[in-house]
């Protein structure tokens, strides 16, 4: 787990200025969940050929990556969006190993930084 | 005397009602926190059609548009509540209100803004969205629902709203065309006013009440309330034989026929029906 952060500081710090550690750490918890769920919708549409489909699920994901800064899920999520819409359907299938990849290693790190602002949290 | 210059009992501004449109829970949770943070109210939707049923519902201000909306997005929905809005304004007595809405982009390419305005959004604020640019295109909404109360004043909007009634298709604008037979006609009017007061007889009078009374009569079939309000005062004045009482009310005329041609042209200008 020598890895560099997946996270930028500034994007949490960002959600600080207008709202208190509690908002924050809901914001971590949806971004968990409802990424994902667009992980899994992505792949689902990918394996059942519908491009229309992964662009549609990847799509959300870049701003709510953006949100808490998780910029490797958003940058890939970009990426996949594009390939989507130029009907790259082997370029999408090698993103969304990454993607789930990232969203894999940008957990761990998520999950701690909500330990520390919200410790009574689960 | 008429008060017709005595606004100063306004009465205290409606709660801002902030609408906010955005499929991504995080950006909308985000929106939401950051139009709380401002001290305003709002709700969330998550697509075009949330957006259309919310209006229906509740009278929005400012609409926070974001483009890229799965089933119909922002631009579509615009266009229909910019659809709904002509519709309304040609066929209802309530005072035509229209909704000051902001496009969320992530995109600042200008095609992506410049389709932001052929749908009918106002502005446009960058995502992801910071609390400074989001309270100063708040504030430019407010100032622009500002502006539309300050022409209400000027001209009533019911009267405005029942001349677009008579608009027939393929035939001149009856509204545009009293509006520039008004302005051709009035400043001629103010113009015999003067000349008519300074020659201090009866046939001087005579000519200032008629021509008061053409002013107002024009004044007030336009709806603007307050000149038609002061060319009855000048009348009733020349009636009193009061004429040194009314080189004052002529000057009043005058400033207030200035307001009146600025939100006529403003009328005119923004008339979502030419």
């Amino acid at each position: 787990m020598s890895e560099p952060s997946n996270l930028d500081p500034a994007a949490l710090q960002r959600l600080q200025r207008f709202g208190d550690s509690a908002f924050v750490c809901k914001m971590i918890n949806l971004f968990l969940d409802y990424a994902g769920q667009k992980i899994v919708e992505a792949r689902a549409a990918h394996t059942a050929g519908n491009l229309a489909g992964v662009e549609k699920a990847v799509h959300p994901i870049k701003s709510s990556a953006g949100n808490v800064g998780a910029r490797r899920i958003q940058e890939l999520a970009l990426q996949i969006e594009e390939h989507a819409r130029e009907g790259q359907a082997e370029a999408i299938a090698a993103g969304l190993t990454e993607l789930e990849k990232a969203f894999a290693a940008a957990k761990p790190e998520l999950e701690e930084k909500r330990r520390q602002l919200c410790p009574k949290q689960v | 005397m008429i008060q017709v210059t005595n606004r100063s009992q306004a009465p205290t501004p409606k709660p801002v009602r902030v609408l906010v449109a955005e499929d991504s829970p995080l950006n909308q949770q985000v929106a939401l926190k950051q139009l709380e943070k401002l001290g305003y109210q709002a709700d969330g939707v998550d697509d075009g059609t949330g957006v259309l049923e919310a209006v229906k519902r509740t009278a929005y201000d400012i609409i926070l548009m974001d483009c890229q909306m799965p089933e119909l997005n922002g631009y579509e929905a615009t266009w229909q509540i910019r659809e709904r809005e002509k519709t309304a304004a040609a066929s209802e007595d309530s005072p035509p209100r229209r909704i000051y809405i902001i496009a969320m982009t992530a995109n600042t390419r200008a095609d992506n803004r410049q389709k932001c305005l052929e749908a009918g959004m106002d502005d446009f604020i960058n995502k992801p969205v910071e609390l400074p640019e989001l309270e100063a295109a708040v504030h430019r909404g407010l100032a622009d629902r500002a502006s539309q109360k300050a022409l209400e004043d000027v001209i009533d909007p019911v009267v405005i709203a029942g001349l677009r009634q008579l608009r027939m298709p393929g035939r001149p604008d009856p509204l545009a065309e009293l509006i520039d037979l008004f302005l051709q006609e009035a400043p001629e009017q103010v113009q015999l006013l003067e000349p008519a007061v300074s020659q201090n007889d009866h046939t001087s009078l005579a000519r200032t009440f008629s021509a008061a009374s053409r002013l107002k009569g024009s004044a007030s079939n336009l709806g603007a309330r307050i000149l038609a309000a002061l060319c009855d005062e000048i009348e009733q004045t020349a009636r009193n034989w009061s004429l040194a009482d009314i080189p004052p009310l002529i000057d009043r005329v005058r400033h207030e026929l200035a307001r009146v041609r600025e939100a006529l042209e403003k009328i005119k200008g923004h008339d979502p029906g030419t």
